[in-house]
């Protein structure tokens, strides 16, 4: 039976390839190839709206994309290399790097043409307003 | 000091996390509404001649949460971020929150005066010097 069983399938085949991803690692014990990193995401429901905050440390306003497409809001970006000393060599490297991504899939009363984006202190903060529940019915006439 | 890459255990943590929330579905449970107890940023240290650099992820936190400490050869930062008050129903909470201290050991004596502290964007940027040795000895 296919449809919406082998969707789990298809995660647990993506873990698998997480887990191979992240245990080849060449001599120096870095990860072969570099994957999107994720940010740490709270997500909350108010009657009004959804609330989507992600840790984004020291990422300029310029380097993160937000965006709605059927039903899923996407932030996508890149945290940039630190600089300010010239000639560094790097001690010490737990800052993730490169590309990241988060998508959050909203239920079907969220309004994706309203979404309003916040950045401050390295918080971003994506408020997308709930239609009112009258509004979304569709009232449907039966001919004969 | 020894260089340290890619730490395993650090990586099997976030495999943990990308595991967590690859098998669960955003709204379909509310797993994971307590903040993660303990905050610890992550930290990116540079040096280059007699000057080292400490970048300290710490989004969300304000500069009277912070503290920068140097002696001899060792600079600490700690601090307490504090758990972020979330209107409504929660869903996801991955953000963490607490206190934390870390102290990291450069390989020589570190000038307490020269430490410059900026925080932005979420980011703190701490520049120590190293500590000038004294006078040059003379060889007759």
């Amino acid at each position: 039976m296919r449809g919406r069983t082998d969707y789990p399938l298809r995660r647990l085949g993506d873990l698998r390839d997480m887990v191979l991803q992240t245990l080849a690692m060449d001599r120096r014990r870095r990860p072969a190839r570099a994957e999107a990193w994720q940010p740490p995401l709270d997500l909350t429901a108010t009657d009004d709206e959804y609330v989507m905050l992600l840790d984004l440390p020291g990422v300029p306003r310029e380097q993160i994309e937000a965006t709605a497409h059927e039903g899923v809001l996407r932030v996508r970006g890149s945290s940039e290399r630190p600089e300010g000393l010239a000639g560094a060599r790097a001690v010490r490297r737990e800052r993730p790097r490169g590309q990241f991504v988060r998508s959050v899939h909203l239920p079907t009363d969220a309004d994706l043409t309203s979404v309003s984006a916040r950045l401050a202190d390295g918080v971003l903060e994506l408020r997308v307003a709930r239609r009112r529940p009258e509004s979304s019915r569709i009232e449907i006439e039966i001919g004969q | 000091m020894r260089p340290s890459w890619a730490d395993p255990t650090a990586d099997l943590f976030r495999l943990r996390e990308q595991l967590y929330r690859l098998l669960d579905d955003s709204f379909a449970s509310q797993q994971g509404v307590e903040a993660p107890r303990s905050f610890s940023p992550n930290v990116d240290i540079l040096t280059a001649d007699d000057q080292v650099l400490i970048l300290v992820g710490v989004p969300g936190m304000a500069r009277e949460d912070l503290s920068v400490q140097v002696e001899a050869s060792v600079v600490t930062i700690s601090g307490e971020r504090k758990p972020a008050t979330l209107e409504g129903r929660l869903y996801r909470r991955e953000r963490p929150a607490g206190a934390f201290s870390r102290s990291f050991s450069l390989g020589y004596d570190l000038d307490p005066d020269s430490v410059e502290a900026k925080l932005e964007d979420g980011l703190l940027r701490v520049s120590v010097q190293r500590k000038p040795s004294g006078g040059r000895i003379e060889v007759r």
